[in-house]
């Protein structure tokens, strides 16, 4: 460590202008005037009447403007950008710009929305008749909460003009995502934008589309003014402005016969906040993953994600899994305590095994870990024995729980994107004085994929390490190897290069320049996808993990210490055994604060209350002092050395294993939501023990329901203690 | 042009705050939030005379640029532990090696870790000016003024003190009282790094199975620390059951809803914390009074 790398906001270029940007104070208005303070010679207006091309930003589809024209959607949406020598005199004129709105209604409750951006069925079975034939029918609805990605460096980026080209620079996971949008933005041809990436200080996904709105910002400003434009956000307003993860309501109805499950009616509602971005392919991932691990013969699956007028939500680490995942293991734990059953057993006789039909009807083609995983968690956290003894309390000031979560990753992209739009190249260029260089699209953002590339490449040619030269991507230099996204980079491209390197080496010829091209080919085992029926591999292979969280309440306070956590992970092989830990404790940790912590709302008015990291709130390693973290090998015939996908997957079990954990404590029925905060513990334990059953949505059997016994009888029934206080 | 200073002394300190407009600086850890780029400031830290831990027959007097982790880590004075247990509380390592406790004071914040210990404790604060007509004084010490008034009057509302621009806070004294049950809670977000939301101490002292002493605090939940003689008069004489006391403090809490809890969450803890505090300290008394009978 050194500390000679540079961020964006460290680069100075001569002539550099600085932009700063003009966000809407309203959710949902009309323009009706822009009034400007009168600005020195020095600065400069920008706004969409300077966009070449089109003012729309290309993400998925093309609806988000680069500048607001004549509605504003958001508090945030951008009006216009000020640029000129002096950050602090822009931001006093930007204090003096007056714009006058005429306000729309704005709409906050996706439930209320009647702008629905997506619509996804699938399934398959006998989703009636099995409901028919059931012998219980459980339904229950739950919610997940905004998450801030709260990467280290805030958004930021660079654009340069000369006169051949466009180029744009700085923080970012997707250097041709970025170069895609600016073509498209400026009317440019693809030679004439170049995209760099710079030094990013983290991502976790909220660095997958905004760097394309920012890009086509910057560059608009930089071909009027003719001199690079620089702007790096400041923390409160990345905060307030860029995209996080989607809020979702989950709606489950379950049939039980004999014991286990039968069938699942699925309904999945995310909301997408004011444009569509990635919302689409969130939703996808979000609704292939609702059944969880489980054997589902029947499955009836609706999603959908409807605009609001709040911040467009956008990728973080899980990209949608978090929020079904959480939903289907709250699900299957509640129906196992209803049937008096210990969850992780009532789990374990339904999971699903190589062999097995996926949900959407695919196969999972290679060992499914889970039973070992499950053994290794056994072990290493005593889960089933403490469960037990926890069940026996006293009803004193602090409490213990412990809960286990069962969850997959979906190893890179949903369905066959990699084949029919990602079209991953790599390539190896070997200089002549045989050192290597790497030469493909994805961007080290902290996660080590420039080490893992260069361990690869080094071991496939027998070189030394320092040998293989991997520098950040430079479209220019790069062929499109694919966006850092969706737990692909070390799996798919990491393939391609080990590919490339054996060639390499059979051709090798010291002291000259070669250079080696790979070409990604879709795995020959893939059933094809259909994205109009969600039928077919929706993923290639899959990671799975285990997650424990054991915690002692304070009843007086809501306040939970974790005293163990466990996350036992399948990563296929590791090949960076420290940078796999490295991730694996850091997702675990951003799961942790997605269960209790991270609490991020809006006000009545449309803003985002919690902007800054005092307020909201990401777990320190203080919370979670004893964090054991252990991976099994299960390695992957298609992935370099046996890996998979990693990155994403700590992060998605974490919320349900607290949850079911801080039921155990509270000892006061069933949770339903996250983040569930020490707020909500104290309403919960004070309110009236009856407030469940009155919901709307209630917790019926319908053996019960027939029988006509009152839904709370049922309930107690069902293992919860209706004494709360 | 901005000129910053670092006095050798107390006095001329107080002379450079008397001449001109500039900002104390103890730590900085809470003016360091929102640096003004146009601030002029007066560094404290070197002061001999602000960085001392003693005890005299009375009082522990702490001066005001004492670091958290100088009060932790010194060994001189036997300190009250109910204090040193609101420091270790303070953020994070890095804050607590700069951080005062005059600086914890004179932010006036109403969720300051160490007030709602230095309100239960009847901490007081020594303040000192300089006095123009001595200047030509060669003997330094006469030329300063000071004086001592009661934490609970110093401190007025949030990030408000009644230190006058040219006075500094010089030591904060804590009375020596020997307590039989103490407790501190601060409640945040997360373990470190944290606001609180609520906090709350509690001291109480018992002898002979009578209860002598006691004082309540609560921090985050008003626009200073809150403290009510009358409702802990009302328990020391017996005229208040827990219950009753429960409930007195349940009227006079306000607590607000922002962004970082609710007004109901803080009020519940508040009432939760001193409910079990009276519980135990009635426990203890009782059993003080066993043993006395015996």
């Amino acid at each position: 460590m050194r500390g000679e790398a540079l961020y964006v906001d460290d680069l100075l270029i001569d002539g550099l202008l600085y932009g700063r940007l003009l966000h809407s104070e309203r959710p949902h208005a009309r323009i009706l005037a822009v009034r400007l303070p009168s600005l020195p010679p020095t600065v400069t207006v920008v706004d969409w009447q300077d966009v070449p091309a089109q003012n729309q930003i290309h993400i998925v589809q093309d609806d988000m403007p680069i500048f607001a024209k004549d509605e504003v959607e958001y508090v945030g949406d951008v009006i216009l950008m000020l640029v000129g020598p002096d950050e602090q005199q822009l931001e006093d004129l930007l204090s003096q710009v007056r714009i006058d709105y005429q306000d729309h209604e704005p709409v906050f409750d996706p439930e209320q929305s009647q702008q629905i951006f997506f619509d996804y069925h699938y399934g398959h079975g006998e989703v009636e008749q099995a409901f028919a034939e059931a012998d219980h029918i459980f339904s229950e609805t739950f919610h997940t909460g905004l998450q801030e990605q709260a990467y280290l460096e805030p958004n930021g980026l660079i654009a340069v003009p000369t006169t051949r080209k466009m180029t744009v620079r700085g923080s970012m996971q997707c250097p041709y995502y970025v170069k895609t949008a600016l073509v498209k933005a400026l009317g440019k041809a693809a030679e004439q934008v170049q995209v760099v990436q710079d030094v990013t200080g983290g991502g976790f996904g909220g660095k997958e589309d905004y760097p394309s709105v920012l890009a086509c910002q910057l560059a608009v400003a930089a071909l009027k003014t003719g001199k690079p434009v620089k702007c790096v956000l400041n923390r409160r307003e990345d905060m307030a402005t860029t995209s996080k993860r989607h809020p979702s309501r989950c709606h489950y109805k379950v049939a039980v016969k004999d014991g286990l499950v039968t069938a699942m009616d699925i309904d999945v509602l995310m909301d997408s906040g004011a444009y569509t971005t990635l919302s689409p392919v969130v939703l996808q991932r979000g609704i292939i993953g609702a059944p969880g691990v489980y054997n589902t013969a029947n499955l009836r699956v609706h999603g959908q994600a409807r605009k609001t007028n709040t911040v467009p939500n956008g990728a973080f680490r899980g990209f949608g899994a978090p929020q079904t995942f959480f939903a289907v293991e709250m699900m299957m734990s509640h129906i196992a305590v209803a049937l008096k059953q210990e969850p992780l057993a009532f789990k374990a006789r339904q999971l699903v095994a190589q062999g097995d039909m996926t949900s959407t009807e695919g196969r999972y083609h290679f060992n499914v870990s889970l039973p070992e995983l499950i053994q290794r968690a056994e072990e290493l956290s005593h889960y089933r024995e403490k469960r037990q003894a926890y069940a026996r309390q006293s009803e004193a000031r602090y409490r213990k729980g412990i809960g286990l979560s069962l969850i997959y990753h979906g190893c890179g992209f949903t369905g066959n994107s990699e084949r029919d739009f990602i079209k991953a190249v790599v390539k190896l260029k070997k200089r002549r004085d045989d050192r290597v260089e790497v030469l493909a699209s994805n961007a080290d953002i902290g996660q080590g994929i420039k080490t893992t590339f260069a361990k690869i490449v080094a071991d496939q040619l027998a070189i030394p390490l320092d040998q293989i030269i991997v520098n950040n991507p430079d479209t220019d230099l790069v062929p499109d190897s694919g966006p850092t996204v969706a737990s692909r980079s070390l799996m798919t491209v990491g393939q391609l290069l080990a590919q490339a390197a054996a060639k390499l080496k059979q051709v090798w010829e010291p002291g000259k320049e070669q250079e080696i091209e790979e070409q990604y080919q879709h795995p020959e085992y893939m059933i094809p996808f259909d994205m109009e029926r969600f039928a077919g591999d929706a993923y290639p292979t899959y990671s799975w993990a285990v997650s424990v969280v054991e915690l002692e309440l304070d009843r007086l306070t809501g306040t939970a210490d974790i005293s163990g956590a466990w996350g036992i992970f399948d990563v296929g092989v590791p090949i960076d055994y420290n940078i796999v830990q490295g991730q694996m404790q850091g997702g675990f940790l951003q799961g942790l604060g997605y269960s209790c912590m991270e609490h991020l709302a809006y006000s009545p008015a449309g803003v985002p209350q919690q902007t800054s990291f005092t307020d909201y709130i990401i777990p320190t390693a203080a919370d979670v002092p004893n964090l054991v973290t252990d991976l099994i090998n299960n390695p992957f015939s298609h992935g370099p050395y046996g890996a998979k996908g990693a990155g994403e997957m700590p992060m998605v079990g974490v919320a349900p294993a607290y949850l079911e954990a801080l039921e155990q404590a509270m000892n006061c029925g069933r949770l339903e939501h996250v983040p569930f905060t020490a707020e909500d513990v104290l309403d919960r334990l004070g309110a009236d023990p009856d407030r469940q059953q009155a919901e709307p949505d209630t917790w019926v059997s319908r053996e019960r329901k027939a029988a006509g016994k009152p839904a709370a009888q049922v309930k107690s029934a069902g293992g919860g203690d209706p004494a709360c206080r | 042009m901005v000129n910053s200073y670092a006095p050798e002394n107390l006095s001329e300190a107080l002379r450079l705050l008397q001449a001109g407009k500039v900002t104390p600086y103890a730590g900085g850890t809470d003016i360091m939030v929102h640096p003004r780029a146009a601030a002029s400031y007066l560094f404290l830290r070197q002061l001999p005379e602000l960085g001392q831990i003693s005890a005299t027959e009375q009082f522990y007097v702490i001066g005001s640029t004492v670091t958290y982790q100088d009060l932790l880590t010194q060994t001189k004075v036997d300190l009250p532990d109910v204090l040193l247990q609101a420091c270790r509380k303070v953020a994070a390592p890095p804050i607590r090696n700069l951080g005062t406790l005059g600086g914890n004071i004179c932010n006036a914040s109403p969720a300051g870790d160490t007030l709602p210990v230095l309100y239960a404790l009847d901490a007081s604060v020594r303040l000192a000016r300089f006095e123009p007509a001595s200047v030509n004084v060669k003997d330094t010490d006469g030329s300063i003024s000071y004086r001592l008034l009661p934490l609970r009057q110093f401190i007025q509302g949030v990030r408000r003190t009644c230190r006058q621009p040219d006075e500094l806070l010089t030591e904060i004294l804590i009375p020596k009282v020997r307590y039989t049950l103490t407790e501190y809670e601060k409640i945040a977000a997360r373990k470190a790094q944290a606001i609180s939301k609520v906090s709350f101490c509690g001291a109480a002292a018992a002898e002979a199975g009578q209860l002598t002493r006691l004082a309540l605090a609560f921090g985050s939940v008003g626009v200073t620390v809150v403290r009510d003689s009358q409702i802990e008069t009302a328990i020391l004489n017996g005229d208040y059951d827990i219950a009753a006391a429960v409930k007195a403090y349940d009227q006079l809490l306000r607590p607000i809803t922002d962004q970082r809890s609710t007004a109901g969450y803080r009020r519940t803890v508040c009432l939760n914390l001193v409910r079990n505090f009276l519980t135990a300290v009635l426990a203890q008394t009782r059993s003080g009074a066993q043993v006395t009978d015996q």
